[in-house]
Parts: C-alpha cells; sequence; structure tokens
C-alpha cells in the first residue's frame, strides 16, 4: 500500500533570508488538512521562508515538495494556484472589495458567492462596493484572506494572519481556517500569536530548531 | 570664418557668460554645470558640422553617421533606465520605430531625398525614440518598484509577471509619452519646432515648412509611443525570472 505525499514538505532547505543569518536544514510536513504554525523569533527568516515555498524566492539547497513533486519543476502561476499566501500586510488589488474577491477567483464572481467568502472570515457583506485601499488593516487583512480562500488551494500561506485583528476577529478566522482543513486544506501558518495557534489548533514548530514540536 | 560666424559665436559666449553670471550671483551652484553644457554643446556642434561636410562629400558615411547616432541614443537610454544589460532590447525599441518611421517618411517623399535631410529627420526620430524609451524605462522601474506587493499579490493568485505588471507598464508608458504629446500640443504656440524653422531658413515656404512639420510630429508620436511599449515589454521580460515567474529583485535606486 502506498502513503500519499503529505501536500507540503520541506526537505533539508537552505535559506538565505538578507540581513539575517542563513537558515540550513529546514525540514518539516504539513499533512492534508493539518494546520502548522512556524513560530520564532522576529528576523529569522519565517516570511522568507513562505516566499521560498510560491518561489517568490530563492532557495539556496535543500527541497520544497508539493503533494511530492518538488517545486522546482512547477512554472510560478501554476505552483501558485496551487499554494496561496497571504502576506502580513496584504496589497488590496481593488478599486472594490468585489473586484478584490474576483481577482483571487480569476473571474468575476456571483454575489453570493462573494457574500459568503466575506461572511467566512467575519467581515459585512456590505463592504463588497467599498474601495477596499480604504478599509482598515485588520478588514484588509481578511478581504486578502477571503480572495486567498476563493482561489481554492491545496495549500494556504498565512503570515502573521492575526497582525491587525483582535481577539473576536482573530476567532472568526481560526474557525474559518478549521472547518477549510476539514475539506483537506493544509495551511502554514507564521505567528508569534499564541491565542491564535490555540483557537486554531496548530501544530507548532520551531523554525530555528528543526524540529517538530 | 564669415563675420556673420564670427558675430554668432562671440554671442555664444555672451549667453554662456550670461547664464553662468546670473548661477553664481543667485547661489544656485550651477555655474560649472552651466560652462561644461556649453563648451560641450560647442565641441559636440562644431565636431558635427565637420563630419557632416565630410559626410556630404562620401555619401556613403551617412549609415556611419546613421550608426554612431543610434550607438550613442543606447547607451544614453540605457543608462538612464539603469538596468544591467539591456543593450539588445533597447536598441531594437529606438532603432525599429524609428527606422520604419524615416523609411516611410522618405519612400513616400514627405522629405527631402537628399543625404542632409534623411540625417535630420532620422536624428529626430532616434532622438525622440530615446527620449521615449528612457523616460518610459525609469518611469516603469520606479513603478514596478513602488507597487511591487500589489505586483505579488497579483503573483500569488497565479497571474504571470506580465499581467501582474501590467498596471505599473502602463502608467509609465503614459509617463514617457508626455513630453511628445505636450510637444504636439503646443506645437507653433510657445516655439516655433526644429524642422519647421531648419526649412524656412533653407528658403522653403512657411506652408511647405508647416506640413513637414507635422508629418514628423504625428510621426513622432507614433514612433515614441511605439518606442516606449517595445522598452517597457523588454524591461518586464528581462527583469521577469524565467520558471519561477516573479520579478528579479530590483536595487533600490533603479
Amino acid at each position: 500500500m502506498t502513503v500519499a505525499a503529505p501536500p507540503l514538505e520541506l526537505r533539508g532547505v537552505s535559506l538565505a533570508p538578507g540581513d539575517a543569518p542563513p537558515v540550513h536544514g529546514l525540514s518539516f510536513t504539513v499533512g492534508d488538512g493539518e494546520i502548522v504554525a512556524l513560530t520564532g523569533p522576529s528576523g529569522s527568516g519565517k516570511t522568507t521562508a513562505l516566499r521560498a515555498i510560491v518561489r517568490l524566492g530563492e532557495t539556496t539547497g535543500g527541497e520544497i515538495l508539493l503533494s511530492g513533486a518538488a517545486i522546482a519543476g512547477i512554472e510560478g502561476p501554476a505552483l501558485r494556484r496551487r499554494i496561496g499566501l497571504v502576506a502580513q500586510q496584504p496589497a488590496m488589488l481593488g478599486p472594490t472589495v468585489a473586484d478584490d474577491l474576483a481577482a483571487g477567483a480569476g473571474a468575476p464572481v456571483a454575489e453570493r458567492t462573494a457574500r459568503a467568502a466575506l461572511e467566512e472570515v467575519g467581515l459585512s457583506p456590505a463592504l463588497l462596493a467599498r474601495n477596499s485601499s480604504v478599509l482598515s488593516g485588520g478588514e484588509q487583512a481578511r478581504v486578502a484572506l477571503a480572495r486567498a480562500l476563493l482561489a481554492e488551494p491545496d495549500v494556504l500561506l498565512l503570515d502573521e494572519p492575526s497582525a491587525a485583528l483582535d481577539a473576536e476577529a482573530t476567532d472568526r478566522v481560526a474557525n474559518a481556517l478549521r472547518r477549510r482543513t476539514a475539506g483537506g486544506l493544509a495551511i502554514l501558518l507564521v505567528t508569534h500569536d499564541p491565542h491564535l495557534l490555540e483557537a486554531t489548533g496548530a501544530r507548532g514548530h520551531d523554525f530555528l530548531s528543526g524540529m517538530a514540536g | 570664418m564669415s563675420g556673420q560666424a564670427g558675430t554668432q559665436l562671440a554671442l555664444v559666449v555672451g549667453f554662456a557668460a550670461i547664464a553662468i553670471t546670473i548661477a553664481r550671483v543667485a547661489g544656485v551652484g550651477l555655474a560649472g554645470a552651466l560652462g561644461r553644457a556649453a563648451g560641450r554643446a560647442t565641441v559636440q556642434l562644431l565636431a558635427v558640422g565637420a563630419v557632416l561636410t565630410v559626410v556630404l562629400d562620401h555619401e556613403w558615411l551617412a549609415a556611419v553617421f546613421v550608426a554612431v547616432m543610434l550607438t550613442t541614443a543606447t547607451l544614453t537610454a540605457r543608462g538612464r533606465i539603469g538596468v544591467p544589460g539591456m543593450v539588445p532590447e533597447v536598441v531594437v525599441a529606438i532603432a525599429i520605430p524609428a527606422g520604419l518611421a524615416a523609411a516611410a517618411l522618405l519612400a513616400a517623399g514627405a522629405v527631402p531625398g537628399s543625404v542632409i535631410a534623411a540625417i535630420a529627420t532620422i536624428g529626430i526620430l532616434i532622438g525622440g525614440a530615446m527620449s521615449a524609451t528612457s523616460l518610459t524605462g525609469r518611469a516603469l522601474v520606479r513603478e514596478l518598484n513602488r507597487d511591487l506587493p500589489r505586483i505579488e499579490a497579483r503573483l500569488c493568485l497565479g497571474q504571470r509577471v506580465r499581467e501582474a505588471s501590467g498596471e505599473a507598464v502602463r502608467h509609465a508608458i503614459v509617463s514617457g509619452l508626455v513630453p511628445a504629446l505636450d510637444q504636439t500640443r503646443t506645437v507653433g504656440l510657445i516655439a516655433l519646432p526644429g524642422t519647421f524653422v531648419g526649412l524656412v531658413l533653407g528658403g522653403a515656404h512657411p506652408a511647405e515648412a508647416a506640413r513637414v512639420q507635422l508629418l514628423v510630429l504625428v510621426g513622432l508620436l507614433a514612433v515614441e509611443l511605439s518606442a516606449a511599449v517595445l522598452a517597457a515589454h523588454a524591461i518586464v521580460r528581462h527583469l521577469t525570472v524565467s520558471g519561477a515567474e516573479r520579478l528579479a529583485p530590483l536595487r533600490p535606486g533603479e
């Protein structure tokens, strides 16, 4: 009997994250329907690792596998349709929130779908017609999450998703993420927020130790 | 040297001295730059005059002269854009639109068929293409730096670099075309354009000079837009990391 490869696996990955010391031997997996949280000091290269996973940055060694296939052999756009990344300070694509959601889906989105996407992340559907660039940081973070979820990736990478959220909004986002994992979505998040870790039930992984927590 | 030429040179020196004096008195720190610019222009124009005299006697040298103009324009534009490499792309962006427009103008007999007129026409078109390429390229590099988070957000949704940078490209092309548009809109109202003046000074009827000038101006618009579009897309292609389909890191100054 063959065992299916995990959606995301890093094997001995090395990174050169700009000003920070190089990272060597980064190894972990994110299984089907699993949430893994990368923890570690600021500036240690966690964001660099997320960017390398979607080929927006380079690794200097090791291998990153998507469902068993090396990402080095997958062209950027195809890879990024399967692995979504939401940055810590996500850029709005606008002009309206509805346009942002359409960018995520790759096509105009039915109003019912768009309203559901906003509600899923705890936002009011009344925001659909609003200019996305004038939303608060927390609202923008959740629009970006809704946008990424509409693309229906196999793996979702989130960089400090609760940085601009209060506790209640963090709970709404955590619930949304847990519901998505029930459908098989694998999630890798970078966070310093113990509340988010607890609310998502994420498996912690100490970025610098290279060992699963 | 004729009396008129002597007077002209004396006036050149006089105007340069006035500009340098005003710069010193106003304390704007431009005196040295003005002096060097005036000196350089004098040397260049004297050299061009001498070279063109030789070209008129040996017409085959016209091709060499145009090649020198194209090389200078390419190196100037590439330097202004500030992205390493790019020489072949900049040559194409300048030479193809300028060459096609010059060929059309000359083939249609719209400008006099003399070597000197051909060189002047090609020079104007190469200069316009160089300006559009430089301005568009600089604007594009600035836009790509400024807009990188939005471009990367689009890349993260599976777009290709060409799609994701489309807005930056459009803004840059508009920036690059502003001087040409302004020149065309204000032609004759603020200053008489060079082709018109040259033809009138050469003895052409003002109506004929105006027709030729109009042709050159509108031709320049087409040339500059084509050069800007070619340059912008070439820069995006040059900066795209193939396979990963992302933008190569831009230096802060780029």
